[in-house]
């Protein structure tokens, strides 16, 4: 009996672990497949590296799809936001483990793990009535840019970035602090020797996944960043893949280069992913 | 020590007043520790023998981790603590020593071996070096020197730059213990140094203690009477927060005064 049991949970174990997988490969092969009949019109070295995107005819001239703008909009913003996020972070981080006591981070924590469950329209909203009129009262014409998005980004990342960073800190707090007391060691110095350098593994770790959602994160991004294909200046407007496609895909005609450029430009967001996980990995490997 | 040693097993004071000709590292004066308004050290009166192992038994939860960490002032990290009475180094209170120099003169070595996450060298270097030791030379020195006072120095001196965790645990002990050396204490407390390790770690590291006792005056607590009796010069026995028995181990152990302490090396013994 007990045998045939567990036969029966590994079957099921096995079936959702195929059905997990066969919808990735599912998604990968499909955005693929429609990206493709893109390069027919275009090369993959004018899609990439030019600047120039005109997906209807205009009079006299033809379709063009160049998203370097966008590549580097949708990179710019968020190395800026992660720099934002995890000096913040780890600075907030590096309070709540090493100098609040049981009883602050008990209050803390529960408020941190609110602030990651609040949806992005939500930020987007106060986006654009706080820092984009902020912006605006500083004297920079209509106030969206490419920093405000970078601003705001960064603030929906701190609660993920604060959560993971001060878990590691806490851990390695408690292995290392007493041993650096016990020789007399001045607290500050064994968290700055001893306890950051031996967090910067898991820290490496949370900025890959937070990076990765700042690279997708669309509707906030979209509402502040002014939605102009121009190339990202900290003050200036420009436009991120993720706002591309979500600002386009309801217009371009079914079948149609657009339609096809717009998952060809879905598929350069993966592969970016890609290339920036496995980039911060080897980093991590390399360094730790 | 001799008077120690030929001491029999004797009630509380009249220990106290015999060895008084010996020279103490340490005193502890009607020391009573509590955290968040339980008490759990109840006016402990003992002394701590120069270079002699003096060990610290009883029941978990009795207290000897707070006694230990009393002793260095370690227990004031802890939220919450009130520790009355008073400890003397030498014959100067411990409070009015700067925590540094404290911690420096009476070492703590931990439970759970806790090498930094660094290589051998550098754990051992860590504190010279923030004590401002910054020669080269002298750095070298004292890693040889104390590696070498644990019986580590031979074993290991190729791998001086491999990460002290990839160390077996008797090893990393060791380590920690040597680590603990490179700020030139006087004391050296230990918790319970032995209880994450194999049968061969812990001989090794009792040879290190007994060798060590010339040069260190040495405090243990330890849960493994067996240990208590090969390492001992004296014997400390708490129950509840309370010191029920001291004396040289030889004699304690041969012939406990207290119905207490009887029944405690019974129950272990089976
Ligand atoms: N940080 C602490 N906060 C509150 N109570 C504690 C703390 N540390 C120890 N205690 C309590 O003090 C008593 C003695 O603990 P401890 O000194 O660790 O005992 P032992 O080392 O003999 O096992 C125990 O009842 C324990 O629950
Ligand atoms: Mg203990």
């Amino acid at each position: 009996m007990r045998r045939i049991t567990n036969i029966i949970f590994k079957i099921i174990l096995c079936i959702l672990t195929g059905v997990t997988l066969a919808a990735l490969a599912f998604v990968i092969i499909f955005i693929v497949k429609e990206a493709l009949p893109t390069f027919n019109d275009v090369s993959v070295h004018e899609f990439l590296f030019t600047n120039e995107w005109m997906p209807v005819e205009g009079i006299g001239s033809g379709a063009r799809f160049g998203i370097f703008n966008f590549i580097a909009a949708t990179v710019y913003v968020s190395f800026l936001a992660m720099l934002i996020a995890i000096v913040i972070g780890i600075g907030a981080a590096l309070y709540l483990s090493c100098v609040a006591t049981d009883r602050i981070r008990g209050i803390m924590y529960p408020f941190v793990d609110l602030l990651a469950g609040i949806p992005s329209v939500v930020y987007g909203f106060i986006g654009l009535t706080v820092i984009v009129r902020l912006f605006l009262k500083v004297g920079v014409h209509t106030g969206v840019c490419v920093l405000a998005a970078a601003i705001l980004l960064a603030i929906m990342l701190l609660p993920y970035l604060i959560s993971s960073c001060s878990e590691t800190l806490l851990k390695n707090k408690e292995a290392y602090l007493r041993a650096g007391n016990a020789l007399g060691v001045d607290a500050w110095y064994t968290i700055s020797t001893v306890i950051l350098p031996a967090s910067w593994k898991n820290i490496l770790t949370a900025m890959i996944l937070a990076i990765g959602r700042a690279m997708g994160e669309t509707m906030a991004v979209m509402m502040v960043i002014g939605n102009a294909n121009l190339f990202p200046t900290l003050l200036g407007k420009s436009e991120s893949i993720a706002a591309v496609i979500a600002l386009e895909m309801g217009t371009a005609v079914n079948g149609s280069t657009h339609f096809h450029a717009l998952y060809a430009a879905g598929l350069v967001l993966i592969v970016l992913l890609f290339i920036i996980n496995v980039g911060i990995n080897m980093i991590r490997n390399k360094l730790l | 020590m001799e008077t120690i040693m030929n001491t029999e097993s004797i009630g509380t004071e009249e220990y106290v007043a015999r060895s008084a000709g010996t020279e103490a590292a340490m005193r502890v004066r009607e020391l009573s520790v509590s955290y968040d308004n339980k008490e759990t050290l109840h006016k402990i009166t003992t002394e701590f023998p120069k270079h002699c192992i003096t060990s610290i038994i009883g029941p978990s939860g009795c207290g000897k981790t707070t006694m230990l960490l009393s002793l260095n002032d370690l227990i004031r990290e802890i939220q919450g603590v009130k520790v009355e009475g008073e400890i003397l180094l030498g014959d100067k209170r411990t409070d009015a020593i700067p925590q540094e120099e404290l911690r420096r003169r009476v070492g703590l070595v931990f439970q759970t071996p806790m090498p930094f996450p660094f290589s051998v060298y550098k754990n051992l270097t860590y504190a010279p070096r923030y004590y401002g030791n910054h020669n080269k030379k002298d750095l070298d020195r004292i890693v040889k020197e104390k590696l070498a006072l644990v019986g580590l120095y031979d074993e290991i001196k190729t791998d001086l730059n491999k990460s002290a965790l990839k160390f077996s645990g008797g090893q990393q002990q060791r380590i920690c213990i040597a680590r603990a050396l490179t700020v030139e204490p006087d004391i050296l407390l230990l918790d319970e140094p032995c209880s994450a390790l194999d049968v061969r770690s812990i001989s090794v590291i009792e040879e290190t203690l007994l060798r060590l006792k010339s040069q260190y005056t040495i405090i243990i607590v330890t849960h493994n009477i067996a240990q208590a009796r090969r390492l001992s010069d004296k014997v400390i026995f708490l129950k509840d927060g309370r010191l029920i028995e001291e004396g040289d181990a030889a004699g304690l152990f041969r012939e406990p005064k207290e119905a207490e302490t009887r029944e405690f090396l019974r129950g272990i013994y089976g």
